[in-house]
This record gives structure tokens, sequence and C-alpha cells, in this order.
């Protein structure tokens, strides 16, 4: 009854030629079904869910003698049914996993039914952005699945989806998510003409977009928050700032964003305030220690002696005495160490990478400090600054923050502590220049606005943090009306 | 634009004259105590002291002797003897032996007020004697020497009867019109560093010195206020109390008559504590006694203090000073000396706020 690919042409006003070059690919099926009247079928096997064409179009075609694609049509129980003859059009969804059915009497047209299969992974624990309060949710790689975490948590008419295929090859679907009547419609019209302004020819992931779209390239701070967190998008929607997704992709972007955002971790929201503005302020002092303790380390030890403590004198003297090294090249052999430790570990399958932590952790830390190739102390040094930079919550700053160390280092072992301060002074500096969407980077801080302090270096109560931060420029500035306060004092046993 | 931004910015950092010696830390020895004395002629012999940290615990004290014109002439003769450079900049402590005290400090002082290296909470000392003594031989002290005698003047300054007293502070009261500055005096007994008492300076020259002990105090309560120490002194009675201070207060107010002498009244609010007494039972008219006798043996000693300053003619306490502060138009030639030209008056009060538990 089946006839294998390979019957060609019917010779009318066909358009069966036009997907001739389809038929070139081993997993494209076509064949003809005897009946009355007789069809054809063309898929995608690997594209379409078998089921649905077995259970929900082939029994029904099959069983119909109607000669009109119309009525055909109307006797699907499947809802996008197209009928066409635009060869282009019918080969980009064929892509997509249409099924295109023809009947023997009329080559010209053609019926395009959907039935294509979702290859989805279960929404399961964020592992980048682990949290133990809070929902345990996070992006997987359906932009279907994706929307609805995002819609279920906004059932809101303002939340506005635009659409774009971007990729020559790829076809990726990217959408942009914002709130309309809210979002300030510059931020939405910037994402929109730089997303339609890229022209590549294959997106792998909602990285390359962010790093198509930046506002600065050079730089190596992240300008758009990567998260995978449905509740941290919603909460940015609702903020007012724009959301990119896209398929195939479980992070999704959010902009304008400030550096200061990169250091709150969501968890931050589901505790008590204080406990938070707490957690968050030991972030920050761990991420400044990460970046600038080991260069002023190198700088004291090479050059301000005179800067340091009587009483730690003796401690550093006696255990940089057997390291045949000056300062700088000790610290650069342990950064680089720890860097090696981190690499081997991120490469490695998950149970081998266990063992990484011991082999870094006997071998470098004891033996190296043993056979006096490094001093204690750096070693100490070294070890807390990785560990601050493994307290970002977001992955991508943590990166930056490995990185910017080097220069310092350099700088501090060149100039002292004066080149820690002009490397430091260059890294403001960019980073006040900075933009995100157009938006100031480093706001709060420059340009200074003290009202979203409130949510910056420290959380304030939900209460308090009534007004939408200023630098997205929001149409409305007020989230919601600053509640009366009960001064009438009570007494307790009342 | 940009190439100017480059080349301005490779220029300041290229082109600083600050020139920055590299001086790893186990690479060099640092220097913590230095001792002046006079050595042949024009020169002067210092004794400088490297410790050598074994562990962090364990010290061995180096010590080098040379003999330079300058101060920092010194530690680079010092250099060419040591197995790394010598630097200054963790220095602790200064002696000066008596000898060069009475010249004039300043002329060694001027290089260690000028470097930035060196830290104005440094102690300069006067040694009793000579200074050398004080720092070489030090084989049986495991523990750097420097440090040592820099603790044990922190230690008499918070707990004892030393008045806070530095580089720093040298060089305010030396700068400062209508004052005069003091430096502690250390003695050597068997390997123990010991306070010996308070030398009295006019301009940077050595001019006189009290003891350690009762007249210390005093001097400190006229001069500042602080709290601790413990004094033990003999009643009418004869009986002994011991009298811990908790706290106590100075304050100095200027009565400028016009035409007349004007007056200076120290005030000194001393709180107690009576920790001991050999007597049977302490009543409200003991603690009485004993508190009217402490004010009067203390306003005695004053008396005794001034009357030796104004022999010396130095003028520790800023007496000239007061009067500036309350006069316009003040110069100092027309205030000397000091103690002619004003009445002191010296007002003390003694309480003594509890005698703990008594049966």
């Amino acid at each position: 009854m089946l006839k294998k690919r390979g019957k060609g042409s019917n010779n009318k006003i066909n358009i069966l030629p036009g997907l001739e070059k389809l038929k070139e690919s081993a997993d494209f099926i076509h064949y003809k079904n005897d009946g009355n009247p007789g069809f054809y079928v063309n898929y995608f096997k690997s594209l379409i869910d078998v089921d649905i064409l077995h259970r929900d179009i082939l029994r029904y075609v099959s069983k119909s003698t109607t000669k009109k694609l119309s009525e055909l049509k109307n006797e699907l129980p499947i809802e996008v049914v197209m009928e066409t003859s635009d060869v282009e059009f019918i080969t980009d969804k064929i892509f997509r996993g249409f099924v295109f059915v023809q009947l023997e009497n009329d080559l010209s047209n053609g019926l395009l039914i959907r039935a294509e299969k979702h290859s989805v992974r279960d929404v399961t624990i964020p592992e980048v952005e682990y949290s133990v309060i809070g929902p345990k949710e996070s992006f997987v790689e359906s932009y279907e699945v994706n929307l609805n975490l995002i819609r279920s948590r906004l059932p809101d008419s303002q939340l506005r989806l635009k659409q774009y295929k971007i990729g020559s090859l790829s076809r990726s679907k990217v959408g942009l998510l914002y709130m309309d009547g809210l979002t300030n419609q510059e931020n939405v019209e910037t994402v929109n003409q730089r997303l339609e302004d890229i022209d590549i020819d294959m997106l792998n992931d909602i990285s390359n977009i962010a790093e198509l779209i930046s506002d600065s390239q050079l730089s190596p701070f992240p300008q758009l928050l990567d998260t995978e967190r449905p509740d941290r998008t919603c909460a940015a929607l609702a903020e007012g700032k724009v959301v990119i997704l896209m398929d195939r992709s479980p992070h999704v972007l959010l902009g304008p964003t400030s550096l200061i955002e990169f250091f709150s971790s969501f968890e931050d929201y589901y505790i008590h305030w204080i406990l938070a503005s707490m957690f968050r302020l030991i972030r920050l002092v761990a991420v400044i220690l990460s970046i600038v303790a080991t260069p002023i380390y190198v700088a004291v030890l090479t050059y301000h002696h005179e800067v340091l403590p009587q009483d730690l004198i003796g401690t550093l003297v006696t255990s940089r005495r057997n390291v045949p090294f000056p300062p700088i090249l000790e610290a650069i052999i342990l950064e680089l160490t720890i860097e090696l430790l981190r690499e081997a570990g991120a490469r490695l399958p998950t149970k081998i990478g266990q063992t990484i932590g011991i082999v870094g952790g006997i071998v470098i830390g004891t033996a190296a400090v043993q056979a006096g190739l490094t001093s204690n102390i750096l070693l100490i040094i070294v070890a807390l600054s990785a560990l601050g930079s493994f307290t970002t919550p977001i992955y991508n700053i943590g990166n930056t923050i490995r990185l910017i160390r080097f220069p310092l280092l350099i700088f501090g072992s060149l100039f002292g502590l004066l080149g820690v301060v002009i490397c430091v002074v260059f890294i403001l500096a960019h980073l006040i220049q900075l933009t995100s969407l157009g938006r100031p980077y480093m706001e709060p801080i420059y340009p200074f606005r003290f009202g979203d302090f409130r949510d910056a270096i420290v959380r304030l109560t939900l209460r308090e943090r009534n007004t939408r931060p200023v630098y997205l420029r929001t149409q409305k500035p007020i989230r919601f009306p600053e509640p009366e306060k009960d001064n009438k004092s009570t007494d307790i046993y009342e | 634009m940009k190439r100017l931004a480059i080349l301005s910015i490779s220029t300041l950092l290229f082109l600083t004259s600050c020139f920055l010696q590299e001086e790893i830390v186990d690479d060099i020895s640092m220097v913590t105590v230095i001792g002046f004395d006079k050595g042949e002629g024009e020169k002067i012999l210092a004794t400088i002291n490297v410790p050598f940290h074994q562990s962090n615990i364990e010290v061995i004290n180096k010590t080098y002797q040379t003999e330079a014109v300058f101060t920092k002439d010194a530690t680079d003769i010092g250099t060419s003897k040591s197995d790394t450079p010598m630097v200054i900049a963790q220095n602790e402590v200064l002696i000066f032996s008596k000898e060069l005290a009475e010249e004039n400090l300043m002329d060694y002082l001027d290089s260690y007020q000028r470097d930035p290296s060196i830290s104005t909470r440094l102690f300069v000392a006067v040694a009793e004697d000579k200074s050398a003594p004080l720092i070489a031989r030090n084989n049986s002290i495991n523990q750097d020497i420097g440090v040592l005698i820099g603790k044990m003047f922190r230690n008499n300054i918070e707990r004892n009867f030393l008045p806070q007293t530095n580089l720093h502070l040298f060089l305010y009261d030396y700068y400062q019109p209508g004052r005069d500055p003091f430096l502690p005096i250390i003695s050597k007994d068997e390997e123990q560093y010991q306070v010996k008492g308070i030398s009295f300076f006019k301009g940077a020259t050595y001019k006189g010195e009290i003891e350690f002990g009762y007249e210390t105090m005093v001097f400190r309560q006229l001069r500042e206020s602080f709290s601790h120490g413990a004094y033990t002194f003999e009643t009418k009675d004869q009986e002994w109390a011991s009298i811990q201070n908790v706290s106590s207060k100075k304050s100095v107010d200027v009565v400028l008559p016009p035409g007349e002498k004007p007056t200076i009244k120290i005030n000194v609010k001393m709180n107690g504590f009576l920790r001991e007494y050999s007597g049977e039972k302490i009543e409200e008219k003991t603690i009485k006694e004993i508190s009217k006798q402490m004010e009067d043996s203390i306003k005695e000693k004053s008396t005794e203090l001034l009357g030796m300053f104004e022999e010396w003619g130095v003028d520790p306490l800023g007496l000239g000073n007061e009067i500036r502060k309350n006069k316009r138009g003040w110069k100092e030639k027309e205030w000397e000396p000091i103690y002619e030209k004003v009445n002191v008056d010296v007002n003390i009060n003694v309480t003594i706020k509890e005698t703990g538990v008594t049966s």
C-alpha cells in the first residue's frame, strides 16, 4: 500500500517539483496513498508526532471521499490547517513540523496540517540560580513552555509579545516581552530595532543574542541579565523591564539592568528584608575582596612593607622565607592553579568532577606549601577570593570578576598600591560610562538616585519599595499606593 | 583625542618621578630599634637592631653598630654589613643617649619627621646613660626588642602613669608656641626594660628629669585626662592606703583681669577606688581623711613640679599656650619666663567612689 518516496511528477501545474530538494534528505517521507481519491503525504519524520499523523490525520483523510480540500479541511479534528499553493511557505512549514497533504485530483494545492513534535524536557529545579525558599521552576528549552511559565504568573492583557525569526539557517524563534502601558516604549523600540538588525546565520543560545545586542561589546561586564528563573523574569516585567526569550534556550535576558542587580539573588526577596540586606552586603564585600585581595597582597609585600602591622610581620616573613619566587609570580601561579581547577571542574562530568576538589584541596593546597612553592597566607587569600567570586548569584558576572583580577594583579606588581588604584579608577571610569540598553549601568550609584537605594545595596521592605526604579523611566512610576501608616500605638495586652 | 588621552595617561604612569624601590618583605632587614650615641668627633654611633624571624614567635635579634654623620647614613652603612638592605620604615623605637639629648635632638629627628614611610607613632626615648648597651647583647631575649619596648611604652601609657608620647606628640609640643616637649627615659635592668622617668626639654634640648612613679602621676594629671593606674601612700595614722585611679579629668580656666597678673587654674578631678587599706575599718570619716590627704599631697607635689619646671625654664604643661588661646596678639617673647608672668593655681579634687565590700 505504501509507496516509498521517489514518485515524482504527475505533471499538472504541480507544486510537487518544488519539494524535490527535500527528498534528498533521508528522513523526508513522501508517499501516495491509493484510495478514493488517492492522496499524497509529505513530512519529515523527525519533526512530526507520528501519533497525531496516524490518529488525527491519516484516519480522516483516508476515510474521506471528498475531492475538495476545503471540505477535507473541515473534516479534520485539527485546528491549524492551511490551504496553500505557495511552495516557499510550504517548505518552511514542513520544516516546522507540518504535514503536507495533497489530493490526487488537485496537485496545485495542498493542506498544511500541524503535527509537530515537542521534544521538551520537564520543567526542573533551577541549577544556576538555586534557592532554598521560593518557586523551584526553571525555564526549559521550549519557547512555548517558557511562555506558559511567564504568562501563568502574569495573566494580564498588558503583557505583550513580539516575535522574530532570526538566523538565516537556524531561523530561531525569538520573543520580546514587555508590559504595554508600563514599560518605557523607548526601551522596547531599542530592543526591537536591535533584534531586527541582527543579520546572522546561526543562533545557538540566548547568550549569542546578548552578545549581539549589548551596548558595548568590548566590555567584559554583562549588560543584560541572564536568568533561568520565571519568578525573576516576571518581577522584572512588572518592574518595567524588557524580556527577551528564545526557542531552544533555557535562559532569558532581562534589560535594562544595573551592576548592583547582578549581585542580588532572587531569594533575597523571599527572606526577611534585614537578613536579605545583610547577605547582599556580605556578597558585595566578598566580591570586592575577591577583586582586590590578591593585588593588595602583592603590592604591599613588594613595595609597601611600612603599612604592615608589626604583629603580622613575623607570620608573613616566616611563611614567605622558603618561597623562591617574588610575590607576583607566586600569586600568578596560585591564581592560575585555581583557574585551572575551576576549568577542569567545569569541563568534567559531575561524578569525576568531585575528585577535582580532592586533588585541588590536597595536592595544590597542602603540598605546594610544604614544598615551599607558595606561602600559607597567599594560599588563604587566593582561596578566599575564589570563594568570593562564587558568591555571585548570576553566573556571568562571576566570570567577569575572575578576569578583572589579573590586570589589577599586574599593575599592583608594577606600580604598587598606586597601580592598584589606577587600575580600579580605570574600571570605575569604564563602568560609569557603560550603559544597558541606553540606561546607566551604575545606577543608583552614578547617577545618584536616592530612591533606588531601597533595592540596591540593601533591600527594604516590600511596602517601602512601592516605586519602580527611576532609571527604567517607566510609564507608571508608582507600583502601588503607599499604604497608610498606622500611628496608633497599641499595647501588647489589648 | 583618543591618542592624546592614551599618551597623557602613559606619561602619567611612566614618567612619574615617584621611584618605587622593590622591597619584598622577606628580602629586607627591617630595623625596629636604633639607638644613637656620640661617636668620634662630629659623628654619631648608631646601634641598630634587626629582628630575624625564625618562626612567627621566635625571633633572633641581630645588632649592628655603625658610625655616620647623619642618621640615615647609619642604616645605609649598616646595609654594607648586612645580607639584605636595611629599611627603617618599620622602626618602632628611637633611643638617644643623654649626651645627645643635651645638645639638640631636632638635628637627628628632622630626617625622621620628613620621611613619609616613618610612622609618627614611633616612640622616641632618652636612655638613662648610653643607648648602645640597651640594644646590643640581647641574645637571651627571643622577641623582637623593638616590639618589646614599643609594647612596654604602650602598656605604660594605657595602664600606668606615662603621659601620651610618641614622635607626633613630641613634634606637636616642639612646634606649638608656648609649649615644650618631654620624652620618656628608658633603662634596662638585667634583660628587662623599664620606664625610668620623664625628661623635659626646652626646644629640643634636655633640661631635667623626674622619676617614674608618683611624680609622673601628678605630672600626667596636670597634663591630660586619663584613667587607670594605682598609687599607694602612707596616711597620717601610719596606715597604708592603695587608691586606684578610675578617672582623672583635667580642665583649665584662664582668668585675665585687666592690668593684673593673669591666673591659670588647673582643675583636676580624680575619681578613685580605695582598693586596699591596712587599717582595721573603713568609715566615712577615714575615706574623707584619705581623700583629703591625697589632695594635699598631690597639690604639694604639683607645686614642687612647677618649681622644677621654672628652674629648668621648660613649659611641658603648655601654660604659655593657654594664655595664647585666650589673648589676642600673644607673643612668645612677652610671656617669657612664663612662671613669672602668670599665677598658676592648681585645684585638686579627689573623690573616693568605692571601697569594695566591707565586713
